[in-house]
């Protein structure tokens, strides 16, 4: 009865504390470090609602420097106070109690029946899992954490009303008298009831979708993973058989190494696609119970004797990553990011618990879930770019904190000595030599002593430098390492976003299509026409655009003229056309076709001849022009008349079964221009195909570019022959510095306005305008800097 | 040129002269390696591991060399074995250069701008030279110092012993170049007469293949039918030393060098004597007179080539041949073959491969077969057999990974054509699969007539090996393909140092020792099973890379070029 009246207690303080908080108390600004950064990029959204891919992976990696304050989480808004109550009373019973639960084996405990001795072991395991849930609702805002605690932590801690005595029993002690602990137990589980009311009074709604449902019960399952605390096996099932002995690299400790590499990857893969506040909370949560879970075996009374303080380096880790998590301390996380891993896998190699220590024990688990965490928790983190990858400033950083420590351990060893056995970092005894062989205990031989007043300090020079020295040694060594790892993850993951966005763009086809068939055309109206709609190009990860906004019809019959100075654009929005680069932005469209989303059938209507020749000149001109035939499935009567008519025209009777390698520049430009036409394409693009052809051929060249158009096809022409595009094009287009700055019909120039001066002219003006706006934007800059 | 040499002086000659070189060095290396300061340090240490793991390798070969007297009673390697390796290096150096030097003297495309420069014929011509003496330079600091500091390790060498080693290793390097820069006028004069005469080269060829065949056939028949390397020890150290006293013979100048880095092991010691300086000072006057040679007789040779045209001749009179359909599959498929076999030198250097494979491992387990082994022993030999093989096999695919490269600009036109991307590239190295098998199927039956393995063993580890020789051509190519190097043979029409090859050529070793590793522990533990696990893990390498190439085809290969 009377932990029910603390359960009430609990709840009285609890509701009193939101009454607190509402009316009364504002001092969230308490807690403004923890804000979260509104434009945050959500990661949840597709690949393609982001506009270039390549960036995908940069915006996931929070720039420290710039939003430090910014990093972590916003607050719900309500129960910061419960929440805090809630974690003082944990922490007050945590390390208070004398716990029985320790030592239970098989569910033998003398004054509980085992049925219930395994319901409140779970019961326990589960309320470590609630509570932190309940703890990070307060900091986290997404659709999952609001199912867990209505559905997961709810349940949970209304079970402790069931089950609140034989937990005491069990935990603090097996009388169940009120202590300090079974007290702070009582309220704890009367506040977290309150929170979980709340947070139902927030969101009434019982109902819970199908996808909701399935995210939740997928998420549970590492979430009570993670909480498992180390008693729980013991107190479940016993021991196991004393042969499963997993000390030295047999198959059994294989298997338990092989888990801490599949355990970080099977994380990686689950939320690395998940929005930032999912990875944050999930990596805040995995520290937080995997912290409780190895602080079980310490008591404030352990605190109050030194040679029983975490000062181990692994041990350091279990703390060091929830701290740095919750108050985005890098610097302090690029040493454990550095150090702790590797000293947790060499633990893990080589585990040093006692003889007769079993799988299901307690040290076992407390060990491997110690040194797990240890080893992947840092990198992972890294991983998901909670924070950045290290650059040597941070390797330097580290170094200096590990010497800072290294030092610390050394004083804390030499001092503590005094009053027991201190051996922190395995610096002060013989166990690594030891394992190391002869040649390593000849380094300890060499000590150093003195004393200070009555205290006597051992030091062991040449072996503590040693060790130190390759530490360092192996962490940069570590680096080299993790660093290809991430490369790999990274590339990986890019690919991942890519390929999600190629699938997205074949249902959008699908969708557009609406049951037709995937080889007609996408746009039944535009099916003579070549069509660029918004296009913009840049290149990899550059914020500078090559092409920007252009927009472009060209109509079948035409002879289209695209006129710019060098590197304004033109091959860029060719190379577009033809397949050769991907579009970063708009639309074109080729006959009908999206060239991006149709590509195969969009290439089909064209015929490309490239700025410069690029054949396989170690086949003959035949052999190359029937392998490009083939590839656009010419058939072979049309092919004869045509490749027969082509030979004849440009001349090249004598040299057509000659390797094209004896060929001179003029006749291989030919043979791409023959490449380009053999399929008769519906749109004829040629970039500067002029060059090098001599005046018979280039004449030959424009009558087939009329023809071309005649026969109701387009032709798409780029050059700076100005002359020539005047006499052929029906419009022309200049461009310069990626932008369309004009589209125009030959038949307005004449012999006193000539195209020449025109282009001329625009791309004067157009130099003006873009001088007049650098000298502007120069000058709104130095008024900025005056002001 | 003479006006532009009288009237630039020297300091401003200079100048151009380091300018020219600078240029040529960085087309030809790969900068992205130096890019940002954290890939500067990881390349940095990458190197320092590199030379330090071949240092180790040495300096542990040459000890254990000497704790078991393999070579000689005394405690230390004799220096006529070192001198084998060092002839062994050096005469690879110099074919390599004479192949390197012929290419980037008289057939590289940049020479046709060099010359237009405002430098005189000689500077490019020199530039030429030092720019191959720096990656000379390179090639010996990083591999051979290491090995021949291994062997000073070993035998105990002072400090100065060290310093000279590193001094006048500076002066050595520049011997394979002199040399091959002689050497390349003759192979450039047979490779275009060759050229020529179709016929003649394959003639060539095939008499050389069919030599070397010949030749380890007869070494397989020479081996004793017992071999006891305990009771055969005297016969064994006897050949030996017949054998390098001989080969020290024969290659008497290279042996002087070798005595001349290492020293000569007097009373118990290495030391150096006059001789040494006198060898150094024959050394420096050799190179001297082949450069002036080379001066003489190449450099108008260089200037001869670089105004040349046309490097092909045209045929007169061919006969006009009829246009033929086929599908388009069919068709890539008979382009590629058409390219391989006009790319000599590529396609007969796989077939070479492809033939050593089954010949080594007949050689291998011919010797085998002669030793008494036990059931470790055997096992061993198994693992043996299967790195022999993939360390074979998948080093070759080095080439794979510059194929797609090497189409230079009209690999780019690929994009262009209405057709799903994946087929034709893997067209390209359909030849090299098919071959593959053939290989493979061959290697693994000699394999198999050798060891206890029943017929289905055999043909799982067949597999498992298969399985890894494709999923590495994937890879290759994949990498070829993510980091291409069109535009660098288009315009010079090699690359030197190809980042793609280094990794292709790394990621061999690693997957053949992996390999070795993984069956060994494998083969100890149960026979049976291990087949059947090398074969799945064999699978799941070759699913997860043909997944992957498929994948970033599919959405890298666009942006690529």
């Amino acid at each position: 009865m009377q932990y029910y009246l603390l359960i009430i207690a609990g709840i009285v303080i609890a509701v009193g504390l939101v009454c607190f908080e509402r009316y009364v108390g504002e001092f969230r600004f308490l807690f403004s470090f923890l804000r979260k950064r509104e434009d945050d990029v959500d990661l949840s959204s597709t690949a393609s609602e982001n506009e270039n891919y390549d960036d995908v992976s940069s915006k996931h990696i929070p720039n420290n420097k710039k939003s430090k304050r910014d990093r972590f989480a916003k607050l719900n808004g309500k129960y910061l106070y419960p929440v805090i109550a809630l974690i003082i009373l944990f922490t007050i019973r945590y390390l208070s109690g004398d716990r029985a639960l320790w030592d239970v084996a098989a569910l033998s405990y003398p004054t509980v029946a085992p049925w219930l001795v395994a319901l409140s072991g779970i019961f326990m395991w589960l309320e470590i899992a609630a509570l932190f849930v309940v703890i990070l609702y307060v900091f986290f805002d997404f659709a999952n954490i609001n199912n867990l605690v209505k559905f997961f932590a709810t349940p949970i801690f209304v079970l402790g009303l069931l089950l609140i005595i034989p937990a005491i029993k069990l935990f603090c002690g097996a009388s169940g008298e009120l202590n300090l602990s079974s007290v702070t137990m009582a309220m704890e589980i009367g506040v977290g009831l309150t929170i979980c009311a709340f947070a139902w009074l927030r969101d009434r709604n019982f109902k819970i979708s199908k996808s909701e449902l399935i995210n939740l019960l997928l998420s549970l399952l590492p979430i009570i993973i993670a909480a498992l605390p180390p008693y729980t096996l013991q107190l479940l099932f016993g021991y196991a058989k004393g042969f499963i002995d997993i000390k030295g690299i047999t198959p059994e400790h294989r298997i338990f190494l092989y888990f801490a590499f599949i355990i970080p990857i099977a994380i990686y893969f689950a939320i690395r696609n998940k929005s930032e506040d999912v990875i944050r909370f999930s990596m805040v949560y995995l520290s937080l119970v995997t912290m409780t879970s190895y602080t079980f075996n310490y008591t404030f009374a352990d605190f109050l004797n030194p040679t029983h303080w975490p000062l181990h380096l692994c041990n350091t880790a279990m703390y060091i990553v929830p701290l740095c998590l919750i108050f985005k301390w890098d610097k302090l996380f690029y040493f454990t990011y550095f150090i702790n891993v590797m000293g947790a896998f060499l633990a893990m190699a080589m585990p040093n618990y006692a003889d007769g220590t079993n799988i299901l024990s307690t040290h076992l688990v407390l060990f491997w879930t110690n040194h797990f965490c240890a080893f992947f928790m840092p990198l992972l983190i890294v991983a998901l770019k909670i924070f950045q990858r290290p650059k040597l400033r941070q390797f330097i950083y580290s170094m200096v904190g590990f010497l800072i420590y290294f030092v610390f351990i050394l004083i804390i060893n030499g001092w503590f000595s005094n009053y027991g056995s201190v051996d922190y970092f395995f610096l002060n005894s013989d166990f690594i030599v030891d394992k190391l062989g002869l040649w390593a205990e000849k380094t300890r031989d060499l000590t150093w002593k003195f004393n200070i007043g009555e205290l006597r300090f051992v030091y062991y020079p040449i072996y503590q430098l040693l060790f130190f020295l390759v530490y360092v040694g192996i962490a940069f060594g570590m680096w080299f390492i993790y660093e290809q790892f991430f490369i790999i993850a990274d590339s990986h993951f890019d690919m991942h976003n890519r390929n999600r966005a190629y699938r997205q763009d074949k249902y959008a086809l699908l969708s557009k299509l609406n049951g037709r068939k995937m080889t007609g055309p996408m746009y039944t109206e535009e099916t003579d026409k070549l069509i660029i709609e918004n296009f913009g190009k840049r290149y990899g990860s550059s914020n500078v655009y090559a092409v920007r906004n252009a927009n472009l019809e060209v109509h079948a019959g035409e002879i289209f003229g695209f006129l710019g100075p060098n590197g304004a654009g033109k091959s860029t929005i060719i190379k577009s056309i033809v397949g050769i680069q991907p579009i970063t932005e708009g639309t074109i469209k080729v006959c009908g076709y999206d060239a991006e989303k149709q590509a195969v059938e969009a290439k089909r209507q064209i015929g490309y001849v490239p700025d410069h020749y690029a054949l396989y000149e170690r086949l003959t001109g035949r052999e190359y022009i029937n392998y490009i035939a083939d590839i656009y499935d010419v058939p072979k009567a049309e092919r004869d008349q045509r490749i027969e008519g082509f030979i004849k025209l440009f001349e090249l009777e004598g040299a057509f079964d000659n390797s094209m390698r004896t060929y001179s520049h003029g006749m291989k430009q030919k043979i791409a221009i023959m490449a380009a036409l053999v399929h008769n394409p519906k749109l004829w693009i040629l970039d500067e195909p002029l060059t090098g052809l001599d005046p018979n051929s280039i004449y030959q060249v424009k009558e087939c570019m009329k023809n071309h158009a005649k026969a109701g096809n387009i032709v798409f022409f780029s050059s700076h022959i100005i002359d020539v595009v005047e006499r052929i094009c029906d419009r022309i287009t200049i461009i310069k510095q990626g932008t369309i700055l004009c589209t125009r019909s030959v038949s307005e120039f004449n012999e006193n306005n000539t195209l020449e001066d025109f282009y001329l002219k625009t791309i004067e003006e157009s130099e003006a305008k873009r001088q007049q706006i650098s000298a502007d934007k120069k000058g709104k800059e130095q008024l900025g800097e005056r002001a | 040129m003479k006006e532009l040499k009288a009237k630039t002086p020297l300091k401003a000659r200079l100048k151009h002269f380091i300018s020219l070189v600078l240029m040529q060095l960085r087309d030809k290396m790969d900068r992205t390696a130096f890019s940002t300061k954290r890939k500067a340090i990881f390349r940095v240490v990458f190197l320092a591991l590199r030379f330090i793991a071949v240092a180790a390798i040495s300096y542990l070969l040459f000890y254990y060399a000497a704790l078991f007297g393999i070579f000689s009673i005394s405690s230390v390697v004799p220096i006529g074995i070192v001198a084998v390796i060092f002839t062994i290096i050096f005469v690879l150096s110099v074919l390599s250069c004479t192949s390197g030097l012929m290419n980037t003297l008289y057939f590289a495309d940049d020479n046709k701008v060099l010359v237009t420069l405002p430098v005189t014929g000689d500077m490019v011509f020199f530039s030429k030279l030092v720019v191959y003496f720096i990656f000379e330079l390179g090639r010996s600091y990083t591999f051979t110092l290491p090995i021949l500091l291994g062997y000073g390790m070993s035998a105990g060498f002072g400090f100065g012993m060290y310093v000279w080693l590193i001094f006048a290793l500076f002066f050595v390097s520049a011997a394979p170049v002199a040399l091959g820069a002689l050497l390349s006028m003759p192979a450039m004069a047979a490779y275009k007469g060759l050229k020529r005469h179709e016929t003649a080269k394959i003639a060539l060829l095939c008499l050389v293949v069919g030599a070397c065949v010949w030749g380890i056939i007869s070494l397989i028949l020479a081996i004793p039918e017992n071999i006891n390397i305990v009771e055969q020890r005297p016969w064994i150290m006897q050949s030996i030393y017949s054998f390098v006293s001989a080969f020290n013979k024969y290659t008497y100048p290279s042996y002087k060098i070798a005595t001349m880095l290492m020293g000569s092991y007097v009373n118990m010691r290495f030391v150096h004597t006059g001789e040494t300086f006198v060898t150094f000072g024959f050394l420096l006057a050799a190179i001297v007179v082949f450069l002036v040679i080379v001066y003489l007789l190449a450099k108008p040779l260089f200037l001869k080539m670089t105004a040349q045209p046309f490097e092909y001749e045209k045929k007169e009179n061919i006969r006009a041949r009829a246009n033929s359909k086929h599908t388009k599959y069919r068709s890539i498929l008979l382009k590629e073959l058409r390219l391989a076999l006009r790319s000599t030198e590529i396609s007969y250097s796989f077939i070479v491969v492809y033939l050593a494979v089954p010949i080594m491992i007949l050689l291998l387990n011919k010797i085998f077969a002669a030793m008494s082994t036990k059931l470790l022993g055997q096992y061993m030999t198994y693992s043996f057999n299967l790195l022999i093989i993939l360390l074979i096999l998948l080093a070759s695919n080095a080439i794979v990974s510059t194929m797609y490269s090497m189409e230079g600009r009209a690999g780019g036109m690929k994009k262009t054509k209405p057709i799903n991307l994946v087929i034709p590239l893997l067209c390209k190295i359909f030849y090299n699969g098919i071959m593959s098998i053939v290989s493979i199927g061959a290697a693994m039956a000699i394999f198999g007539a050798h060891t206890h393995f029943t017929i289905a063993q055999t043909l799982m580890l067949a597999i498992c090996v298969l399985a890894f020789q494709y999923g590495h051509i994937l890879w290759c190519a994949e990498r070829d393909l993510m980091n291409p190097q069109n535009e660098q043979y288009a315009t010079s029409g090699t690359v030197m140092n190809n980042p793609n090859s280094n990794k292709a050529t790394l990621t061999a070793f690693l997957i053949a020792f992996a390999v070795f590793g993984a069956s060994l522990k494998l083969f100890t533990e149960n026979p049976v099973s291990a087949c059947i696990k090398l074969m799945l893990a064999g699978i799941v390498f070759f699913i997860m890379r043909a997944y992957l190439f498929v994948v970033k085809v599919r959405v890298y290969y666009r942006e690529k070029m």
